[in-house]
């Protein structure tokens, strides 16, 4: 209602001013909501081989009539359309849409009163650097943005808010650039800072900050679909996915200039093949949505990727909707769909490789499903052999058997002199009948019991070596815990006496980062060899649960081989001894990634998943109505000709594997109309909640118009001009005043400008979802500002759960309270405390979040159990830092929670609260949850 | 394929405007929601209120919205059977296909993807379930449902549903957005982004899974979509915390409670009288809390079964241990849509092989799993007629896809949704009918097809909502529920 009000109110202001009418910000979106779709650019759906999105075909003359007569609206037949009242006659068509309002049909006939001019869509022009507007009131802009701002406002006859106290910029600017709240501390210091420039220093120190990477890079990742799972049934894992968060993080601290940041994720493969960082950026196309399904239609995954690419591509660098011309030239916008396929065209030789930590390409997906299918059909070939002649069979099995350990001469010795080479032999064996089967399932750990963990190691054993690991490492590249555990001589059977001691097992340590080779990890026992000594870590028991991360970073801190076997040996027990060895086997499944891949906690060697190229390059077609089924003439690779303005590239004489690089020079360019606007204006609401257009990813005709567009074109230009720096931009907005003006406005106000489309005030709006969690435990002071890695899982109970079709595995309790941008996105279940709060959706890219106000927020942030246990903690921490005194006590909980002294009213109220309860613990432990629970602390403003 | 359609622009938005700031008044709304369902039951309300306009019912997203045209239906039970029943096992006949049993199928039917089996190669297999005509109508229901046999005139069975996602994911999310894709809204968060929610305290959408919540396709199955947040199903439980965090931790009162809410209010108000240049916002969260609040009792007690008779519990099966499960949740659903929540999907099927999934044998699979759903299902309709409440219940009931007539393994059949059965009964829908026809094997659907979107337009119809009408801008298109499709409109065929 309010932004209604608002644009109703802008939408008058040039009938009012009697300004000339401008054709793409007056004409154009009426015409293209009500007239396009039959009369525009779409040949197949044009009607009366009318189109009126041309100028000179809008002016011919027809039979009998002129669709538009420049000058003269009466003799116009598109107005007399529309104005009809003869149902037959009147456009739009009573199916096809709504009438024209009478504001509307008095737009287009000034329109064509005044000579019908056919200007071009705002966009679609090269950013102008306008003159700064003249302003009365000269005191108030500190910085051009104020001039554009201030002169509109004056215009409208209105005033700017005042300045906001220091409390409040402090808090505001540091919520805005690592959206966590300013402790005391900072709080203190800075408004000890006389000097005249202590607010400038306060931005400096905060866009210096690690954390501001984790805020502007949460800021990126919606607008990059960011996910660590695939979606669908399967969800895949993507244990490669937290690379490239990692480094939008790094680039936005080191604020990579913006153009290098776009080449590198569009084709940091192919423009700087030895910068390892640039190959990582390319995780932008290895992080989308996955459809792996069995039965499935030839062509149909490369298809939906590339699909994926060029809607992500659009939406994030250029705010374009390319994926509406996928199905049929574009509606609205200059783009066709041969337009869009020539697109598609560009990623034709590219596909998702993996590759080691070292830089080794592993074999590619389509290599591996072929070595998968030979495996199989040898192993088809062998059945049938079987079949036909039973007695063979064992022969064959033993065969099999031998023939794995052969090829695994690093185990070859170990297993000889292992007592357990039966059970060994046995799991090959079953593992050769049926290696597609599911070895977890329920009948299996039923039946086996313990030898389940020998089959999964193995299988796991079996598919790191197809795919080209030593032995001894898992297909991850791991080392194979469950192998070395079993190659070890195992001793005594399990007695309850050694299952109670496990469980009473010590925490492990915490250990410097792992060193790796963990092939060599565990060396056969020499006779006689005794256990290390007591100071030994010793296996975490949950120890798959937890990622197997603790016990990789033990295991890799020991020096000795003593050690190392000592501490093999005790985990083989536990693995063997675990009294629920299905809890082991769900856990692995839980972490199983494609092809029987799992991810173990530790990050360093997981593969890296980036874009490269293949050696024949797809065949891409123009799909008729986009379906796979009908595909039209072939495409060649191009960029849009409407957009394409002095990059005239020819795509037949550039190789393949440099047409990204291409795409990357024309998006990442300040001759491209779009880019740098569309950039500045993401930074623009990331500061503001809303941004000059309010539609981020939609730069098109159908998306709206910036409220401020000389302001939006300078910031462009500035932006550019100054190295495309994210960093000079934010500070350049926020020195503004338009950025430090308070949260207040009269009622006139309200009613004239109720969004704030005119920037009359700074609008409060409440923080995000993942600046609600990192807020509370800061607040708290629980919060971990470990950086990096892994995504981690909160642990959730059942409830928490429901929906989720895949095993939690649940990070270790110390690692719950990392910042929420290291929980894990999962596209088929969302973590629901974020969700509650309008986790966007990350199948497609996210340009602005919505923001709702729903019960199950305010039921979230009372009743889910981690804020009990945040409000304990902040209430201990309050009652320490207050030696117990309850008097100052809320002046205190005040400065961590708003950030500002505390009221006398307040203190009263508080007072009142804590005398009604005995238990002082208690009492202050609900001072902190309702601080949780009010506006103040959810808000930024 | 048409997983790969996307719809043109069409129509104006409904809000597009006003879609960022959802500003909730609920505390304000509350007394308007009361009376309007209240003129809306007496059938007043059409002439106090113009068609849907998001911008003229203001700013709350949920406060109750009229139709488009006078609705059928007020609110709906959409049984969901995840797995993928048989239609050759259920609802829909196929005597050639025991005739032609162990025979390759004819080449004349062609092929089709499955997940598994290469429907060519392999032997067709029959149907060992009878089937018995049933009620006035003479409905053809096989003997896995012995209890919904004696509802037959009830039901309106659809047999020539289709759609092309063949394998679990994105056959659900076909069923439940009308498109095999992620990202979509569920049909009931477009039900309740049309028609807002009339319920007291109670979430306008629920969701109601098998005790281990799981389902392969997640949370999109009832998601929002792109739609804000406030449309999406809010899942629901028969034991423990009704809805997630909705009970107090145990070590609270409700005393302690509401004075730490107290508090926090109090804190509220005085911020924002503060705070002029977002109050109304702000106010709207205050009396979120206060919503909140109110369901931490009405949850409990909307989902509290013991305060039905014993003779209730019986006729749901809740007594039995096999229908137990999903007896509770069918009773729920009476109990939630009787006090006015809008959408209830009931998921019969979780994730390990506990679902309607019988690669490994159709014929014990499709008895075993009927056999928790029947009673219950009866009971429902029965249950509802008898308050009369079913001629303004919609309850449909499907899987995600159906099975093929040829056999996977000797016993089991692969994933096929070419042609399955769904059915509807209740709000407005007039039962004994049966739509549409499946090939003489039951392969495909030939004969009055009808896609899921067509489904989901004929659900929005039944409800008073025109599905060319009802769109929501996202990305530079207006998306509809029904994608490009749902010409099939069965609402008409349906009533009479």
């Amino acid at each position: 209602m309010k932004r209604l009000a608002a644009c109703v109110l802008l939408a008058a202001l040039p009938a009012m001013a009697t300004e000339p009418v401008d054709f793409s910000r007056d004409v154009l979106p009426i015409l293209s909501a009500h007239c396009f779709k039959c009369h525009g650019r779409d040949e197949a759906q044009r009607k009366g081989k009318l189109r009126l999105d041309v100028r000179a075909d809008a002016l011919a003359a027809r039979d009998d009539f002129r669709p538009i007569v420049p000058g003269k609206p009466a003799e116009s037949e598109v107005l007399h359309r529309v104005m009809s009242k003869d149902e037959d006659e009147h456009m739009p068509p009573a199916d096809a849409g709504r009438p024209l309002t009478a504001a509307e049909t008095q737009t287009l006939r000034d329109w064509i009163a005044q000579g019908a001019d056919y200007s071009e869509h705002w966009a679609f022009i090269a950013p102008r650097r306008a003159p700064l507007p003249a302003v009365v009131n000269t005191p108030w802009p500190q910085t051009p943005i104020d001039r554009f701002v201030l002169a509109r406002l004056e215009a409208e006859k209105f005033q700017p808010a005042a300045r906001a106290s220091r409390e409040t910029l402090i808090r505001r600017a540091t919520l805005d650039l690592i959206g966590l709240p300013p402790t005391p501390e900072e709080i203190e210091t800075f408004l000890a800072d006389q000097a005249p420039d202590a607010y400038a220093t306060l931005v400096d120190r905060l866009l210096a900050s690690p954390q501001y990477g984790e805020r502007y890079g949460r800021h990126w990742l919606d607008v990059a679909r960011y996910a660590d799972s695939g979606g669908f049934e399967t969800d895949l894992f993507f244990g490669h996915a937290y690379r490239y968060r990692d480094y939008v993080i790094r680039s936005f601290n080191a604020d990579k200039p913006f153009d290098r940041f776009i080449k590198e994720q569009i084709a940091g493969d192919e423009l700087f093949p030895g910068d390892a960082d640039a190959r990582l950026a390319t995780g932008l196309y290895t992080t989308g949505p996955v459809l792996q399904e069995a039965g499935m239609v030839a062509g149909k995954l490369e298809y939906d990727q590339n699909t994926d690419w060029i809607d992500t591509t659009g939406a994030a660098f250029l705010g374009l909707t390319l994926a509406c011309a996928r199905c049929h030239d574009h509606k609205y916008d200059p783009l066709s769909q041969r337009e869009y396929f020539s697109l598609q065209a560009i990623f034709a030789a590219s596909d998702q490789f993996d590759y080691s930590v070292e830089g080794k390409k592993l074999r590619d997906r389509a290599a591996l499903k072929t070595t998968l299918k030979e495996f199989e059909a040898e192993q088809a070939r062998l059945r049938a052999q079987r079949e036909s002649d039973p007695g063979r069979r064992e022969v064959l099995l033993r065969k099999a058997g031998d023939a794995f350990i052969e090829n695994t001469p690093a185990l070859k010795t170990r297993v000889e002199n292992s007592k357990k080479f039966d059970a060994i032999r046995h799991a090959v064996e079953r593992f050769h009948r049926n290696p597609g089967a599911n070895h977890t399932n329920d009948a299996l750990v039923e039946q086996d019991g313990d030898d389940n963990n020998l089959v999964v190691a193995l299988k796991a054993e079996l598919q790191g070596l197809l795919r080209g690991h030593p032995a001894g490492q898992d297909e991850t590249g791991f080392l194979n815990i469950g192998i070395v555990a079993l190659l070890n001589p195992l001793p005594t059977p399990r007695t309850p006496a050694r299952v109670a001691a496990m469980a009473s097992a010590p925490a492990p340590v915490a250990l410097p980062a792992p060193t790796p080779s963990p092939t060599d990890a565990a060396p056969p026992p020499p006779a006689g060899a005794k256990p290390g000594a007591s100071v030994l870590p010793q296996p975490s028991p949950r120890n798959f649960s937890d990622g197997g991360l603790n016990n990789r970073r033990a295991f890799d801190a020991l020096t000795t081989d003593d050690e190392k076997r000592a501490f093999l040996s005790a985990l083989g027990r536990q693995q063997i001894d675990r009294p629920q060895p299905a809890g082991y086997v769900e856990d692995l499944e839980a972490l199983r990634l494609d092809l029987g891949q799992k991810h173990q906690g530790d990050a360093s060697t997981l593969p890296i998943r980036v874009l490269d190229h293949r050696e024949k390059p797809l065949a891409i077609h123009l799909l008729k109505r986009g379906e796979l089924e009908t595909p039209g003439e072939a495409v060649a690779p191009g960029l849009p000709e409407r957009f394409a303005g002095g990059f005239d590239f020819d795509f037949a004489t550039i190789p393949p594997e440099r047409h990204r690089s291409a795409l990357a020079a024309w998006i990442a360019s300040d001759k491209n109309l779009l880019t740098a606007r569309v950039i500045a204006n993401r930074v623009w609401q990331w500061h503001f909640g809303e941004g000059l257009v309010p539609t981020p990813n939609d730069f098109g005709i159908r998306g709206e118009r910036p409220t401020h567009p000389a302001l939006l074109d300078w910031l462009a230009i500035e932006f550019v001009a100054h190295g495309w720096s994210i960093k000079y931009l934010n500070r350049l907005i926020m020195l503004s005043s338009t950025y430090q003006m308070a949260a207040t406005a009269d009622a006139a106000t309200l009613e004239r400008d109720p969004a704030n489309r005119l920037l009359t005030r700074f609008q409060p709006h409440r923080l995000q979802a993942e600046v609600v969690w990192d807020s509370i435990r800061a607040a708290s002071g629980t919060l971990d500002r470990t950086m990096f890695g892994l995504p981690i899982a909160p642990p959730l109970d059942e409830q928490e759960q429901i929906g989720n079709h895949r095993k939690w595995p649940a990070s270790t309790p110390d690692e719950a309270n990392r910042r929420a941008i290291y929980i894990v996105v999962r596209r088929s279940f969302r973590f629901p405390m974020l969700a509650a709060f309008d986790l966007p959706d990350n199948t497609a890219s996210c340009g602005r979040r919505d923001i709702t106000t729903v019960p199950n927020q305010a039921l979230t942030l009372m009743n889910n159990r981690t804020m009990r246990e945040q409000a304990d903690a902040f209430a201990a921490r309050l009652l320490r830092e207050t030696q117990g005194d309850l008097a100052a006590l809320p002046a205190r909980a005040w400065l961590h929670a708003y950030g500002r002294p505390i009221a006398n009213d307040e203190r009263a109220r508080v007072a009142e609260s804590l005398r009604a309860r005995a238990d002082t613990k208690a009492a202050v432990s609900d001072l902190c949850l309702a601080l949780f629970n009010t506006n103040e602390f959810i808000y930024q403003q | 394929m048409s997983s790969h359609r996307c719809p043109g622009p069409f129509g104006t938005p409904l809000d597009a405007t006003s879609r960022r700031h959802w500003i909730t008044q609920v505390a304000g709304g509350m007394g308007a929601w009361a009376l309007l369902s209240l003129l809306e039951r007496d059938g007043l309300a059409a002439s106090l209120a113009p068609a849907i306009s998001g911008a003229d019912r203001g700013t709350n997203p949920l406060a109750p919205k009229l139709p488009h045209f006078a609705a059928k239906a007020k609110s709906v039970i959409f049984l969901m059977m995840a797995g993928g029943p048989s239609q050759m096992e259920t609802f829909d006949p196929k005597p050639l296909l025991n005739t032609l049993a162990g025979e390759k199928m004819p080449a004349s039917f062609g092929k089709i993807p499955a997940q598994f089996t290469d429907v060519t190669q392999q032997p067709l297999l029959g149907c060992k379930i009878p089937f018995r005509e049933c009620g006035e109508a003479r409905i053809p229901i096989s003997d896995a449902f012995p209890f919904l046999q004696q509802h037959a005139d009830r039901l309106a069975v659809i047999r020539s549903c289709h759609h092309d996602g063949f394998n679990h994911s994105p056959a659900q999310y076909a069923l439940t957005t009308g498109m095999t894709r992620l990202g979509f809204p569920s049909i009931g968060a477009w039900i309740t982004y049309g028609l807002g929610s009339v319920a007291d305290n109670l979430p306008a959408m629920v969701v109601m899974t098998d005790p281990d919540g799981k389902i392969k396709g997640g949370t999109p199955c009832w998601g929002n979509g792109f739609l804000p947040a406030v449309y999406q199903g809010s899942p629901v439980r028969a034991t423990g915390a009704p809805i997630l965090y909705v009970n107090r931790r145990p070590d609270e009162s409700a005393e302690s409670q509401r004075s730490t809410l107290d508090l926090a209010q109090w804190l509220n108000h005085r911020h924002s009288a503060q705070t002029s240049a977002a109050a109304s916002e702000l106010d709207s969260r205050i009396a979120a809390y206060e919503l909140a609040f109110r369901m931490q009792t009405a949850a409990p007690e909307a989902t509290d079964i013991m305060r039905e008779s014993a003779e209730t519990r019986k006729l749901y099966g809740v007594d039995d241990e096999k229908t137990r499960d999903f007896g509770t949740r069918c009773l729920i659903a009476r109990r939630l849509t009787e006090r006015g929540v809008r959408f209830v999907q009931v998921i019969s099927g979780s994730g390990d092989s506990k679902d309607w999934d019988h690669h490994d044998d159709a014929y014990e699979g499709t008895l075993r799993q009927a056999r928790k759903v029947d009673q219950p299902i009866a009971a429902l309709l029965q249950d509802l007629a008898a308050r009369g409440q079913l001629e303004e219940t919609l309850v449909v009931w499907s899987g995600e896809f159906g099975r093929t007539p040829t056999s996977q393994g000797g016993k089991g059949r692969d994933h096929n949704p070419n042609g399955f059965t769904m059915w509807m009964a209740g709000g407005g829908v007039k039962g004994g009918k049966i739509i549409g026809a499946t090939d003489e094997l039951g392969l495909r659907a030939v004969a009055d097809k009808v896609h899921v979107n067509d489904a989901h337009a004929t659900m929005l119809s039944l409800l008073g909502l025109d599905h060319r009408k009802l769109t929501y801008l996202f990305q530079g298109r207006e998306y509809r529920a029904t994608d490009v499709g749902g010409d099939n409109d069965l609402a008409r065929r349906l009533i009479i």
